[in-house]
Order: C-alpha cells, then structure tokens, then sequence
C-alpha cells in the first residue's frame, strides 16, 4: 500500500487458447485501503487487440491516450490495422522511452493476428517485453493467481473452456488478495467475435 | 562510536526482530456499543499479512468469561494469551469472592497487565462488553496503558466506516432486535469499503442471561440488502 505500484490495486490474467485468448480483470478502484469504486483496466485498441493495464490507474490512463495516438496515426499513415506482436513492440518502446522516468504500469497485451494466430504480452514498467504462449498474471493479485492459473490452463483450449479456465483462476486469485475485487470481468476473443462476460465475486 | 547511548537494560529492550510482522489482525474492524440493560460486540472475521489474505475465518471475539466479551486487534497471540488469561482470574476471583468479577474490574485487571508490560511492543487494542450487577459496561484499553468507559466505541481499519454508519442510526433505547441488526450493518460497510476487512460479520449480545452469539454470516449475503448498487453493468 505505500508502494505506488500497489496504491490502486488490480488482478489481471491473460491465457491464450486455439485460435482464441481470453482477458480478464478485476474493477476495483482503491486508494491506499480504500475501495473507492470499480473502473475498467482492460482497454480496446483494436477490434482484435485489447489492452489491460495494471499500476497508478492514473498513468493506465495517460499512457493509453498516448498509444492510441500512436496507433491511429499508424493506421492513417500505412491504410492498415496494427497486428498485435507489432503493438507488443510499440508498447514496449514507448515504455523505454520514459526509462528514467517511468510510467508506473505494467501493461497486458492479448490479441488475435490476421491469420488468427492467438498473442498474449506483457512488459514491467521500462518495457521488457515477454510473449509466452500460455498465460500471464498482472497486478497485486499477480502471485495469487499464478497458482490456480498454472494448475487451470491447458493447451489447445477452445473458446469456452479458455473462459472458464480463465474465470476459475481470476476468481481464486481475487479471493486471497485484499486490493483487488468488487467485481470482475473477462473478454474472450475469438475470430468471429469479442465475447464480454461479467463474474460474480464477493464484495469485500 | 558514541559513547553516551546506554546499552539496553537487561529485560527492558525491544524483542522485535526485523522484518517480521507478528501483527496479524493489523487490518480490522472490531465495534462495540453499550444500550439500556444489554451491550453488543461485532467484528469481521479477516487476517491480513500484507496485501494478502492469511484468512477469512478469524474469531475475534473472544470470551473472556460467561459474562464478558473481548474484542480483538493487534497482534492476535497477545491479544487471546491476555484474554484468557484475565478469563482465568475472573473465575478464580469468582470463587474467592462468591461473586462475578464487573466489567470495570476485568477491564482494570487487563489495563494494568498491559501497563506493566508496557514498552516491549505488546499489541493489544481491545474493547471489553460486559454485564454486571450494575448493568452493561464498554471499555476500550490498549498497550499504551489507555482504558477509558464509553457508550460508542469502534477499533480497526474500517473502525471509520462502521462509526458513519453506527452514528448514524444509534439510540440508547435500541432494542436488542435492532441493536443487533444496526451492528450487523455497520460491520457490513466496513467489509465492503475497507480492504483490510471482510470475511463473516460476528455479533454478540450481552445482558443478564450472559453471552449470546447472534450472528455468524458471510458478508456477502448481505451485499443486495445493503448496496444499492448504482453499476451500469450486471453483477447479479
């Protein structure tokens, strides 16, 4: 709590399935011990990529305004959508950038590329960037879910079953952490479509 | 080196070994109020270690004897070795006496324990509800050596958000029924807004039958009585 990086608290888990990945998050907003109310952490970028930022949910904010500009002006200047290993790059720069100086997030990418091959990412806060291909866990919760995550993914998971994998692990990490809760909600993606999917947690 | 800094007194230093943290029940919220002819006594039921979430079944009321009820926060060995022991006096000051030990007497007995050990980083911040034959008694004591008698009192991390909501509804004439369900309540918006509190909410009521444990529920049960939740999206 007198870390900056834990004022605000987040649980965040990405998993990557066949032809699909999953996102999800907590919507606790705290100050310090404080929950203060529920906001959104997972951010669009594309119809097929979603960012979720954990950290100072202030700077989330100011970074995501400054990478949409970069991607919008990408988009105007080349006539084509960013793909998502493409924006894991982008976002890892821009972090660097502000190496002596950082921003105080850790981003998530997940996202679909345009042959549908499934990509999930994430960078610290200077922007180091990792691209496994299983799962990754962001925000206070992080160690809480790592464990339930490990023992819920397989591979190859179809759509549903990512979710639920997805959902389990959210839920069980969110339990044991007291900066993360009120409620929770994840994304799945698929080629056709962007299922959104609120869970049911406890309230404390 | 400098010479003027006295080595510590045998007995009298710190036992505090560093970068340990003994003090479990840290993040709490404990209350405790006094009406016409009973008292009650609410806590959660979290540990915290940190961020993390050590348990969500903690008992922090304990009983200290038929008659007397103390709450828990601080450190939880010291606060539940003391309770019992002053438990113990009471029964044997009982038999001595042929008669109950009061609340202030209890809460005396347990202040001056705290006094005497006072500067070898004891943590104890305790409410201790009783009924005597003077009717119900509240006091709040803590390791500094404070005891003070009071109608109100609430300790903890959410001890805020319990008093809002405690101040707003409280009258010496509660009835018990009411008593219980305003206690319920406080408890509740701890749980919800304090991330250091959650788990069950325990009440007890205190009058002259003795202790009666009235409630033992998750919080979350109560979440759609009390919240009206304003969120534009659904959480069922």
């Amino acid at each position: 709590m007198s870390n900056i990086m834990n004022h605000n608290g987040a649980a965040m888990l990405a998993m990557m399935g066949k032809e699909c990945v999953t996102i999800g998050s907590d919507l606790t907003f705290n100050t310090g011990m404080q929950h203060q109310g529920r906001v959104f952490k997972v951010f669009p970028v594309t119809d097929k990529i979603l960012l979720g930022l954990t950290g100072l949910f202030s700077d989330c904010q100011t970074f995501y305004q400054n990478v949409m500009y970069e991607v919008k002006l990408l988009q105007l200047k080349e006539g084509r959508e960013i793909q998502p290993q493409h924006f894991g790059v982008l976002v890892a720069h821009m972090l660097y950038e502000k190496r002596f100086g950082p921003y105080f997030i850790e981003p998530l990418i997940a996202g679909l590329d345009e042959d549908n091959k499934p990509y999930i990412a994430n960078t610290d806060t200077i922007g180091c960037l990792t691209e496994p291909d299983d799962f990754l866990v962001c925000g206070t919760a992080a160690e809480k879910i790592l464990g339930p995550a490990e023992s819920f993914w397989e591979e190859d998971l179809e759509a549903e079953e990512l979710f639920e994998a997805t959902a389990q692990a959210l839920l069980a990490g969110i339990d044991r952490d007291s900066s993360s809760g009120w409620g929770s909600v994840v994304y799945t993606l698929t080629p056709q479509k962007m299922v959104t999917r609120f869970l049911r947690n406890r309230q404390d | 080196m400098s010479a003027s800094v006295a080595p510590p007194l045998p007995g009298r230093h710190s036992y505090k070994v560093e970068g340990t943290n003994i003090n479990f029940a840290h993040g709490t919220t404990c209350l405790a109020f006094r009406c016409n002819g009973f008292a009650i006594a609410a806590a959660d039921s979290r540990s915290t270690q940190g961020e993390t979430i050590a348990s969500q079944a903690v008992t922090k009321l304990i009983k200290i004897n038929d008659y007397i009820i103390s709450t828990m926060a601080g450190s939880a060995a010291d606060c539940q070795y003391w309770s019992r022991y002053v438990g113990s006096e009471s029964q044997l000051f009982e038999l001595r006496n042929k008669r109950r030990m009061t609340v202030a007497g209890a809460s005396k007995f347990y202040s001056n324990i705290l006094i005497q050990y006072k500067g070898r980083d004891l943590s104890v911040g305790s409410m201790i509800v009783g009924y005597d034959d003077f009717g119900a008694d509240l006091f709040y004591i803590d390791n500094d050596g404070q005891r003070v008698r009071g109608d109100i009192f609430a300790c903890g991390s959410g001890s805020t958000f319990a008093l809002s909501v405690l101040d707003q509804e409280f009258r010496p004439d509660l009835t018990e029924d009411e008593a219980v369900e305003l206690a319920r309540k406080s408890i509740y918006h701890a749980t919800h807004r304090d991330s250091g509190t959650g788990g069950q909410i325990n009440v007890i009521v205190i009058n002259e039958k003795g202790t009666n444990w009235v409630v033992k529920q998750d919080n979350f049960e109560l979440f759609h009585k009390y919240i009206n939740d304003p969120s534009p999206y659904p959480l069922q």
